[in-house]
Protein backbone atom coordinates (compact mmCIF):
# COMPACT_ATOMS: atom_id res chain seq x y z
CA UNK A 1 0.00 0.00 0.00
CA UNK A 2 1.45 3.38 -0.98
CA UNK A 3 0.28 6.93 -0.30
CA UNK A 4 -1.63 7.36 -3.54
CA UNK A 5 -3.55 4.13 -3.07
CA UNK A 6 -4.24 4.78 0.56
CA UNK A 7 -5.70 8.15 -0.20
CA UNK A 8 -8.42 6.54 -2.23
CA UNK A 9 -9.50 4.42 0.72
CA UNK A 10 -9.41 7.21 3.23
CA UNK A 11 -13.20 7.50 3.42
CA UNK A 12 -13.82 3.77 3.71
CA UNK A 13 -11.18 3.60 6.44
CA UNK A 14 -12.63 6.32 8.66
CA UNK A 15 -16.12 4.94 8.04
CA UNK A 16 -15.07 1.54 9.34
CA UNK A 17 -15.94 -0.02 5.98
CA UNK A 18 -12.69 -1.87 5.29
CA UNK A 19 -12.25 -5.48 6.27
CA UNK A 20 -9.71 -6.73 8.77
CA UNK A 21 -6.91 -7.66 6.37
CA UNK A 22 -7.17 -4.40 4.43
CA UNK A 23 -7.15 -2.53 7.73
CA UNK A 24 -3.89 -4.24 8.60
CA UNK A 25 -2.38 -3.16 5.26
CA UNK A 26 -3.47 0.40 5.88
CA UNK A 27 -2.24 0.49 9.45
CA UNK A 28 1.09 -0.89 8.36
CA UNK A 29 1.45 2.02 5.96
CA UNK A 30 0.33 4.57 8.55
CA UNK A 31 2.95 3.37 11.01
CA UNK A 32 5.66 4.52 8.65
CA UNK A 33 4.07 7.49 6.89
CA UNK A 34 3.49 10.63 8.91
CA UNK A 35 1.62 12.67 6.24
CA UNK A 36 -0.90 9.89 5.64
CA UNK A 37 -1.28 9.33 9.36
CA UNK A 38 -2.01 13.02 9.93
CA UNK A 39 -4.45 13.15 7.05
CA UNK A 40 -6.38 10.16 8.34
CA UNK A 41 -6.36 11.53 11.86
CA UNK A 42 -7.83 14.72 10.50
CA UNK A 43 -10.49 12.80 8.59
CA UNK A 44 -11.36 10.95 11.80
CA UNK A 45 -11.42 14.19 13.76
CA UNK A 46 -13.78 15.78 11.23
CA UNK A 47 -16.08 12.77 11.23
CA UNK A 48 -16.34 12.93 15.00
CA UNK A 49 -16.94 16.70 14.97
CA UNK A 50 -19.70 16.32 12.40
CA UNK A 51 -21.45 13.83 14.63
CA UNK A 52 -21.11 15.71 17.89
CA UNK A 53 -21.60 19.24 16.56
CA UNK A 54 -24.73 18.46 14.59
CA UNK A 55 -26.46 16.83 17.52
CA UNK A 56 -29.41 18.88 18.67
CA UNK A 57 -31.81 17.47 21.24
CA UNK A 58 -35.42 17.44 20.10
CA UNK A 59 -37.46 20.26 21.66
CA UNK A 60 -39.79 19.03 24.40
CA UNK A 61 -42.89 20.01 22.46
CA UNK A 62 -41.92 17.76 19.56
CA UNK A 63 -42.38 14.63 21.63
CA UNK A 64 -45.90 15.53 22.69
CA UNK A 65 -46.71 16.73 19.19
CA UNK A 66 -45.64 13.40 17.71
CA UNK A 67 -47.54 11.48 20.35
CA UNK A 68 -50.69 13.44 19.53
CA UNK A 69 -50.24 12.80 15.83
CA UNK A 70 -49.78 9.08 16.43
CA UNK A 71 -52.85 8.96 18.63
CA UNK A 72 -54.88 10.65 15.87
CA UNK A 73 -53.48 8.18 13.43
CA UNK A 74 -54.46 5.30 15.64
CA UNK A 75 -57.96 6.70 16.10
CA UNK A 76 -58.36 7.16 12.35
CA UNK A 77 -57.92 3.44 11.95
CA UNK A 78 -54.64 3.01 10.18
CA UNK A 79 -53.38 1.16 13.10
CA UNK A 80 -52.31 -2.32 12.66
CA UNK A 81 -50.71 -2.21 15.71
CA UNK A 82 -49.09 -2.36 18.81
CA UNK A 83 -50.17 -5.89 19.30
CA UNK A 84 -48.91 -6.86 15.89
CA UNK A 85 -45.60 -5.14 16.62
CA UNK A 86 -45.06 -7.39 19.59
CA UNK A 87 -46.52 -10.37 17.80
CA UNK A 88 -44.19 -9.90 14.85
CA UNK A 89 -41.19 -9.94 17.12
CA UNK A 90 -42.48 -13.02 18.87
CA UNK A 91 -43.17 -14.81 15.58
CA UNK A 92 -39.71 -13.95 14.33
CA UNK A 93 -38.27 -15.32 17.54
CA UNK A 94 -40.28 -18.53 17.15
CA UNK A 95 -39.12 -18.86 13.55
CA UNK A 96 -35.55 -18.67 14.75
CA UNK A 97 -36.18 -21.38 17.29
CA UNK A 98 -38.08 -23.69 15.00
CA UNK A 99 -36.04 -23.36 11.86
CA UNK A 100 -32.73 -22.89 13.58
CA UNK A 101 -31.90 -19.80 11.58
CA UNK A 102 -30.01 -18.70 14.63
CA UNK A 103 -27.01 -17.35 12.80
CA UNK A 104 -26.71 -14.61 15.35
CA UNK A 105 -26.76 -16.60 18.53
CA UNK A 106 -26.04 -20.22 19.08
CA UNK A 107 -28.26 -20.65 22.07
CA UNK A 108 -31.50 -19.29 23.38
CA UNK A 109 -31.76 -17.01 20.40
CA UNK A 110 -35.52 -16.77 20.66
CA UNK A 111 -35.51 -15.52 24.21
CA UNK A 112 -32.69 -13.10 23.57
CA UNK A 113 -34.28 -11.76 20.42
CA UNK A 114 -37.49 -11.14 22.26
CA UNK A 115 -35.68 -9.34 25.04
CA UNK A 116 -33.94 -7.17 22.43
CA UNK A 117 -30.55 -8.64 23.22
CA UNK A 118 -29.85 -10.37 19.90
CA UNK A 119 -29.87 -7.20 17.76
CA UNK A 120 -27.95 -5.48 20.51
CA UNK A 121 -25.22 -8.11 20.43
CA UNK A 122 -25.05 -7.89 16.65
CA UNK A 123 -24.41 -4.18 17.02
CA UNK A 124 -21.72 -4.96 19.59
CA UNK A 125 -19.97 -7.12 16.99
CA UNK A 126 -20.44 -4.38 14.43
CA UNK A 127 -18.93 -1.80 16.77
CA UNK A 128 -15.80 -3.93 16.83
CA UNK A 129 -15.77 -4.74 13.13
CA UNK A 130 -16.32 -1.12 12.10
CA UNK A 131 -14.29 0.96 14.52
CA UNK A 132 -14.95 4.68 14.36
CA UNK A 133 -12.32 7.24 15.31
CA UNK A 134 -12.02 7.77 19.05
CA UNK A 135 -13.55 10.81 20.75
CA UNK A 136 -11.37 10.50 23.83
CA UNK A 137 -7.80 9.25 23.74
CA UNK A 138 -6.94 9.50 27.44
CA UNK A 139 -8.24 6.66 29.60
CA UNK A 140 -8.63 8.82 32.70
CA UNK A 141 -10.95 11.20 30.84
CA UNK A 142 -13.40 8.41 29.97
CA UNK A 143 -15.73 8.60 33.02
CA UNK A 144 -16.19 12.37 32.97
CA UNK A 145 -16.54 12.59 29.20
CA UNK A 146 -19.16 9.90 28.75
CA UNK A 147 -21.33 10.00 31.84
CA UNK A 148 -23.36 12.98 30.55
CA UNK A 149 -23.46 11.74 27.00
CA UNK A 150 -24.64 8.19 27.60
CA UNK A 151 -26.38 8.57 30.95
CA UNK A 152 -24.48 5.92 32.90
CA UNK A 153 -21.00 5.67 34.42
CA UNK A 154 -18.34 4.15 32.16
CA UNK A 155 -14.81 3.29 33.14
CA UNK A 156 -11.77 2.18 31.25
CA UNK A 157 -11.26 -1.53 31.74
CA UNK A 158 -7.75 -2.49 32.90
CA UNK A 159 -6.39 -5.87 31.93
CA UNK A 160 -3.25 -5.95 34.06
CA UNK A 161 -1.28 -6.84 30.95
CA UNK A 162 1.43 -4.48 29.64
CA UNK A 163 0.92 -5.72 26.09
CA UNK A 164 -2.62 -4.29 26.09
CA UNK A 165 -2.68 -0.66 25.03
CA UNK A 166 -5.69 1.65 25.36
CA UNK A 167 -6.30 3.50 22.07
CA UNK A 168 -9.38 5.57 22.79
CA UNK A 169 -13.11 5.60 23.38
CA UNK A 170 -16.23 6.66 21.52
CA UNK A 171 -19.97 6.88 22.06
CA UNK A 172 -21.98 4.54 19.83
CA UNK A 173 -25.39 2.90 19.83
CA UNK A 174 -26.09 -0.77 20.23
CA UNK A 175 -29.62 -2.06 19.74
CA UNK A 176 -30.84 1.53 19.93
CA UNK A 177 -29.22 2.02 23.34
CA UNK A 178 -26.39 4.33 24.25
CA UNK A 179 -23.05 2.61 24.57
CA UNK A 180 -19.34 3.39 24.68
CA UNK A 181 -16.65 1.49 22.80
CA UNK A 182 -13.27 1.27 24.49
CA UNK A 183 -10.67 0.44 21.88
CA UNK A 184 -7.50 -1.46 22.69
CA UNK A 185 -4.60 -3.06 20.96
CA UNK A 186 -3.29 -6.35 22.28
CA UNK A 187 -0.19 -7.87 20.68
CA UNK A 188 -0.88 -6.19 17.37
CA UNK A 189 -4.55 -7.16 17.35
CA UNK A 190 -7.53 -4.98 17.95
CA UNK A 191 -9.79 -5.52 20.90
CA UNK A 192 -12.95 -3.61 21.67
CA UNK A 193 -14.82 -3.40 24.94
CA UNK A 194 -18.40 -2.26 24.48
CA UNK A 195 -20.05 -0.83 27.60
CA UNK A 196 -23.84 -0.63 27.75
CA UNK A 197 -26.73 -1.02 30.14
CA UNK A 198 -28.63 -4.17 29.18
CA UNK A 199 -32.44 -3.97 28.90
CA UNK A 200 -34.07 -4.94 32.19
CA UNK A 201 -36.13 -7.69 30.58
CA UNK A 202 -32.97 -9.39 29.31
CA UNK A 203 -32.22 -10.83 32.75
CA UNK A 204 -28.97 -12.58 33.45
CA UNK A 205 -28.39 -13.84 29.91
CA UNK A 206 -25.32 -15.75 28.80
CA UNK A 207 -23.42 -18.71 30.21
CA UNK A 208 -20.57 -19.03 32.68
CA UNK A 209 -17.18 -20.69 32.96
CA UNK A 210 -14.32 -20.65 35.47
CA UNK A 211 -11.03 -18.92 34.74
CA UNK A 212 -8.37 -17.47 37.03
CA UNK A 213 -10.56 -18.48 39.98
CA UNK A 214 -13.33 -16.21 38.71
CA UNK A 215 -16.66 -17.15 37.25
CA UNK A 216 -16.70 -15.51 33.81
CA UNK A 217 -19.96 -14.77 32.12
CA UNK A 218 -19.99 -14.96 28.35
CA UNK A 219 -22.31 -15.16 25.39
CA UNK A 220 -21.85 -16.70 21.96
CA UNK A 221 -22.41 -14.33 19.04
CA UNK A 222 -21.78 -15.07 15.37
CA UNK A 223 -19.42 -17.87 16.32
CA UNK A 224 -17.48 -15.63 18.70
CA UNK A 225 -17.26 -16.14 22.39
CA UNK A 226 -17.84 -12.78 24.02
CA UNK A 227 -17.01 -12.39 27.72
CA UNK A 228 -19.24 -10.01 29.67
CA UNK A 229 -17.87 -8.18 32.68
CA UNK A 230 -20.46 -6.49 34.88
CA UNK A 231 -19.72 -3.39 36.95
CA UNK A 232 -22.30 -1.17 38.61
CA UNK A 233 -25.14 -2.31 36.37
CA UNK A 234 -23.10 -1.76 33.22
CA UNK A 235 -22.05 -4.66 31.00
CA UNK A 236 -18.64 -4.57 29.35
CA UNK A 237 -18.56 -6.95 26.38
CA UNK A 238 -15.04 -7.91 25.33
CA UNK A 239 -14.73 -8.48 21.59
CA UNK A 240 -11.42 -9.09 19.90
CA UNK A 241 -9.63 -10.72 17.06
CA UNK A 242 -8.48 -13.17 19.73
CA UNK A 243 -8.61 -16.87 20.36
CA UNK A 244 -11.64 -17.72 22.56
CA UNK A 245 -9.47 -18.80 25.50
CA UNK A 246 -7.48 -15.55 25.28
CA UNK A 247 -10.66 -13.55 25.44
CA UNK A 248 -11.83 -15.39 28.53
CA UNK A 249 -8.39 -14.98 30.10
CA UNK A 250 -8.50 -11.25 29.39
CA UNK A 251 -11.90 -10.99 31.04
CA UNK A 252 -10.68 -12.99 34.02
CA UNK A 253 -7.97 -10.39 34.62
CA UNK A 254 -10.15 -7.37 33.90
CA UNK A 255 -10.52 -4.77 36.61
CA UNK A 256 -12.56 -1.61 36.91
CA UNK A 257 -11.83 1.02 39.48
CA UNK B 1 -37.13 6.99 -5.69
CA UNK B 2 -39.87 5.51 -3.60
CA UNK B 3 -39.70 3.82 -0.30
CA UNK B 4 -41.24 0.39 -0.64
CA UNK B 5 -44.42 1.03 1.25
CA UNK B 6 -47.36 -1.22 0.70
CA UNK B 7 -50.71 0.53 0.66
CA UNK B 8 -52.72 -1.93 2.67
CA UNK B 9 -55.00 -0.01 4.91
CA UNK B 10 -55.96 -2.14 7.82
CA UNK B 11 -58.86 -1.23 10.01
CA UNK B 12 -58.67 -2.22 13.58
CA UNK B 13 -61.73 -3.31 15.43
CA UNK B 14 -60.81 -3.18 19.06
CA UNK B 15 -58.38 -0.38 19.39
CA UNK B 16 -59.10 1.71 22.41
CA UNK B 17 -55.50 1.96 23.44
CA UNK B 18 -54.55 5.60 23.94
CA UNK B 19 -51.32 5.14 25.75
CA UNK B 20 -49.07 4.57 22.78
CA UNK B 21 -47.61 1.18 22.11
CA UNK B 22 -44.47 -0.77 21.55
CA UNK B 23 -43.84 0.80 18.17
CA UNK B 24 -44.29 4.31 19.46
CA UNK B 25 -42.09 3.64 22.45
CA UNK B 26 -39.26 2.20 20.37
CA UNK B 27 -39.50 4.89 17.72
CA UNK B 28 -39.51 7.77 20.19
CA UNK B 29 -36.20 6.57 21.61
CA UNK B 30 -34.71 7.87 18.37
CA UNK B 31 -36.44 11.24 18.50
CA UNK B 32 -33.23 13.21 19.14
CA UNK B 33 -31.43 11.48 16.29
CA UNK B 34 -34.34 12.08 13.93
CA UNK B 35 -34.63 15.71 14.92
CA UNK B 36 -30.89 16.30 14.57
CA UNK B 37 -30.96 14.84 11.06
CA UNK B 38 -34.14 16.74 10.14
CA UNK B 39 -32.67 20.01 11.34
CA UNK B 40 -29.61 19.65 9.14
CA UNK B 41 -31.71 18.54 6.17
CA UNK B 42 -34.26 21.36 6.38
CA UNK B 43 -31.99 23.93 8.10
CA UNK B 44 -35.08 25.26 9.79
CA UNK B 45 -36.37 24.33 13.20
CA UNK B 46 -40.10 24.38 12.58
CA UNK B 47 -39.76 22.58 9.27
CA UNK B 48 -37.57 20.02 11.01
CA UNK B 49 -40.33 19.38 13.53
CA UNK B 50 -42.87 18.94 10.72
CA UNK B 51 -40.55 16.55 8.96
CA UNK B 52 -40.01 14.39 12.04
CA UNK B 53 -43.74 14.23 12.67
CA UNK B 54 -44.54 13.34 9.04
CA UNK B 55 -41.85 10.69 9.00
CA UNK B 56 -42.99 9.08 12.25
CA UNK B 57 -46.63 9.00 11.13
CA UNK B 58 -45.52 7.27 7.93
CA UNK B 59 -43.37 4.88 9.89
CA UNK B 60 -46.34 4.12 12.11
CA UNK B 61 -48.53 3.33 9.11
CA UNK B 62 -45.97 1.01 7.65
CA UNK B 63 -44.53 -0.47 10.80
CA UNK B 64 -45.37 -3.97 9.57
CA UNK B 65 -42.72 -3.46 6.89
CA UNK B 66 -40.05 -3.16 9.52
CA UNK B 67 -38.09 -6.35 10.03
CA UNK B 68 -37.66 -6.97 13.75
CA UNK B 69 -34.05 -7.44 14.69
CA UNK B 70 -32.77 -5.01 12.04
CA UNK B 71 -31.66 -1.48 12.76
CA UNK B 72 -34.78 0.54 13.69
CA UNK B 73 -32.93 3.86 13.69
CA UNK B 74 -31.66 3.23 10.15
CA UNK B 75 -35.18 2.32 9.04
CA UNK B 76 -36.66 5.48 10.55
CA UNK B 77 -33.92 7.63 9.00
CA UNK B 78 -34.63 6.05 5.65
CA UNK B 79 -38.26 7.10 5.93
CA UNK B 80 -37.27 10.55 7.15
CA UNK B 81 -34.82 11.03 4.28
CA UNK B 82 -37.33 9.90 1.68
CA UNK B 83 -40.03 12.09 3.16
CA UNK B 84 -37.62 15.00 2.95
CA UNK B 85 -36.57 14.27 -0.62
CA UNK B 86 -40.09 13.70 -1.89
CA UNK B 87 -41.93 16.40 -0.01
CA UNK B 88 -39.54 18.98 1.32
CA UNK B 89 -37.09 19.56 -1.48
CA UNK B 90 -37.00 23.23 -2.01
CA UNK B 91 -36.31 24.10 -5.56
CA UNK B 92 -35.41 22.37 -8.75
CA UNK B 93 -32.45 24.70 -8.92
CA UNK B 94 -30.94 23.30 -5.77
CA UNK B 95 -31.37 19.81 -7.11
CA UNK B 96 -29.61 20.68 -10.36
CA UNK B 97 -26.44 21.70 -8.56
CA UNK B 98 -25.67 18.05 -8.13
CA UNK B 99 -26.74 16.99 -11.61
CA UNK B 100 -24.07 19.29 -12.92
CA UNK B 101 -21.55 18.58 -10.21
CA UNK B 102 -21.49 14.83 -10.00
CA UNK B 103 -18.78 13.30 -12.10
CA UNK B 104 -17.01 16.58 -12.77
CA UNK B 105 -13.74 17.18 -10.92
CA UNK B 106 -14.12 19.23 -7.77
CA UNK B 107 -11.14 21.31 -8.72
CA UNK B 108 -10.05 22.00 -5.19
CA UNK B 109 -7.33 20.13 -3.45
CA UNK B 110 -7.10 18.62 -0.04
CA UNK B 111 -6.24 20.57 3.04
CA UNK B 112 -2.59 21.20 3.89
CA UNK B 113 -1.19 19.49 6.96
CA UNK B 114 -0.56 22.67 8.88
CA UNK B 115 -4.12 23.84 8.20
CA UNK B 116 -5.41 20.52 9.53
CA UNK B 117 -3.34 20.91 12.65
CA UNK B 118 -4.53 24.47 13.19
CA UNK B 119 -8.13 23.26 13.09
CA UNK B 120 -7.75 20.20 15.30
CA UNK B 121 -5.61 22.07 17.83
CA UNK B 122 -7.90 25.07 18.19
CA UNK B 123 -8.80 24.32 21.76
CA UNK B 124 -9.58 27.65 23.40
CA UNK B 125 -13.16 27.86 24.61
CA UNK B 126 -13.93 30.80 22.35
CA UNK B 127 -12.52 29.07 19.30
CA UNK B 128 -14.30 25.87 20.24
CA UNK B 129 -17.70 27.56 20.13
CA UNK B 130 -16.91 29.26 16.85
CA UNK B 131 -15.68 26.03 15.37
CA UNK B 132 -18.84 24.22 16.30
CA UNK B 133 -20.95 26.91 14.66
CA UNK B 134 -18.73 26.77 11.59
CA UNK B 135 -18.99 23.03 11.26
CA UNK B 136 -22.76 23.21 11.39
CA UNK B 137 -22.71 26.09 8.89
CA UNK B 138 -20.43 24.07 6.63
CA UNK B 139 -22.93 21.19 6.56
CA UNK B 140 -25.73 23.65 5.83
CA UNK B 141 -23.79 25.19 2.96
CA UNK B 142 -23.64 21.90 1.04
CA UNK B 143 -25.91 21.26 -1.93
CA UNK B 144 -28.80 19.09 -0.86
CA UNK B 145 -27.65 15.67 -2.04
CA UNK B 146 -24.27 16.15 -0.44
CA UNK B 147 -25.90 17.33 2.74
CA UNK B 148 -28.10 14.23 2.84
CA UNK B 149 -25.11 11.94 2.51
CA UNK B 150 -23.11 13.73 5.24
CA UNK B 151 -26.09 13.56 7.58
CA UNK B 152 -26.55 9.83 7.02
CA UNK B 153 -22.87 8.85 7.03
CA UNK B 154 -21.35 11.19 9.59
CA UNK B 155 -24.05 12.68 11.77
CA UNK B 156 -26.04 9.44 12.04
CA UNK B 157 -23.25 7.00 11.25
CA UNK B 158 -25.19 4.64 9.02
CA UNK B 159 -23.22 1.97 7.14
CA UNK B 160 -22.69 2.40 3.37
CA UNK B 161 -25.17 -0.41 2.75
CA UNK B 162 -27.81 1.29 4.86
CA UNK B 163 -27.27 4.59 3.05
CA UNK B 164 -27.43 2.86 -0.32
CA UNK B 165 -30.74 1.27 0.70
CA UNK B 166 -32.12 4.51 2.09
CA UNK B 167 -31.34 6.49 -1.05
CA UNK B 168 -31.81 3.66 -3.57
CA UNK B 169 -28.38 4.27 -5.06
CA UNK B 170 -25.44 1.86 -5.52
CA UNK B 171 -22.74 1.69 -2.84
CA UNK B 172 -20.21 3.06 -5.34
CA UNK B 173 -22.32 6.18 -5.70
CA UNK B 174 -22.56 6.47 -1.92
CA UNK B 175 -18.76 6.41 -1.76
CA UNK B 176 -18.07 8.89 -4.53
CA UNK B 177 -20.77 11.28 -3.35
CA UNK B 178 -19.50 11.08 0.22
CA UNK B 179 -15.94 11.73 -0.92
CA UNK B 180 -16.98 14.83 -2.82
CA UNK B 181 -19.20 16.02 -0.01
CA UNK B 182 -16.30 15.82 2.42
CA UNK B 183 -13.95 17.68 0.09
CA UNK B 184 -16.51 20.47 -0.30
CA UNK B 185 -16.98 20.53 3.44
CA UNK B 186 -13.24 20.82 4.02
CA UNK B 187 -12.94 23.63 1.54
CA UNK B 188 -15.72 25.57 3.18
CA UNK B 189 -14.25 24.93 6.63
CA UNK B 190 -10.81 26.11 5.69
CA UNK B 191 -12.20 29.28 4.09
CA UNK B 192 -14.15 30.03 7.23
CA UNK B 193 -11.25 29.14 9.51
CA UNK B 194 -9.06 31.66 7.71
CA UNK B 195 -11.64 34.39 8.21
CA UNK B 196 -11.92 33.46 11.87
CA UNK B 197 -8.18 33.56 12.27
CA UNK B 198 -7.95 29.93 13.37
CA UNK B 199 -5.91 29.11 10.30
CA UNK B 200 -3.34 31.45 8.73
CA UNK B 201 -3.91 32.10 5.05
CA UNK B 202 -0.33 30.97 4.29
CA UNK B 203 -1.02 27.60 5.84
CA UNK B 204 -4.13 27.04 3.86
CA UNK B 205 -2.52 26.42 0.52
CA UNK B 206 -3.91 23.22 -0.81
CA UNK B 207 -2.22 20.27 -2.35
CA UNK B 208 -3.38 19.24 -5.79
CA UNK B 209 -5.83 16.42 -5.58
CA UNK B 210 -5.32 15.03 -9.05
CA UNK B 211 -7.68 12.50 -10.46
CA UNK B 212 -8.36 10.57 -7.32
CA UNK B 213 -11.79 9.10 -6.71
CA UNK B 214 -12.60 6.43 -4.20
CA UNK B 215 -12.90 3.05 -5.80
CA UNK B 216 -14.59 -0.14 -4.82
CA UNK B 217 -12.56 -1.70 -2.06
CA UNK B 218 -13.46 -5.28 -2.79
CA UNK B 219 -12.32 -4.88 -6.39
CA UNK B 220 -9.09 -3.30 -5.23
CA UNK B 221 -8.40 -6.10 -2.82
CA UNK B 222 -9.00 -8.72 -5.44
CA UNK B 223 -6.49 -7.06 -7.65
CA UNK B 224 -3.90 -6.13 -5.12
CA UNK B 225 -4.23 -8.03 -1.89
CA UNK B 226 -5.66 -11.27 -3.14
CA UNK B 227 -2.86 -13.21 -1.54
CA UNK B 228 -2.89 -11.81 1.97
Amino acid sequence: MNCATLERYEDAFVDGEVDASARIEIEKHLASCRPCKERLEFAGWLKTRLKTDAQTPAPAELRSRVQRALNDERASGWARLDTSWRATAAVAAMALLIFGVGRSLDSRSGQLLQAGVAPLLEDVMRAHARPYPAEVAQGDQVPAYFEQRVGFPVQRVEFGDPSVRFLGARAVEVGGRHAVTLQYEARGRRMTVVAFRPPAQAGDFGERMESNGRSIRYVRVQGHLVPLVEHKGVLYAVVGDLEPEDGIRMAAHASLR
Amino acid sequence: MVFGFGRKRVRTTSDGNRSGGAFEESALEHLDALFGAALRLTRNESEAQDLVQDALVRAYRFQHHFEPGTNLKAWLLRILTNTFINHYRRTARERRVLDVGEGAPIGDGVMSRSAMRSLTDSTSVAQEGLLRAEIVAAIDSLPEDYRVIIVLADVEELAYKEIADALSIPIGTVMSRLHRARKLLQKRLIDQAIQMGIVKADDASVLPEGEREPVDFAAYRQKKLGVS
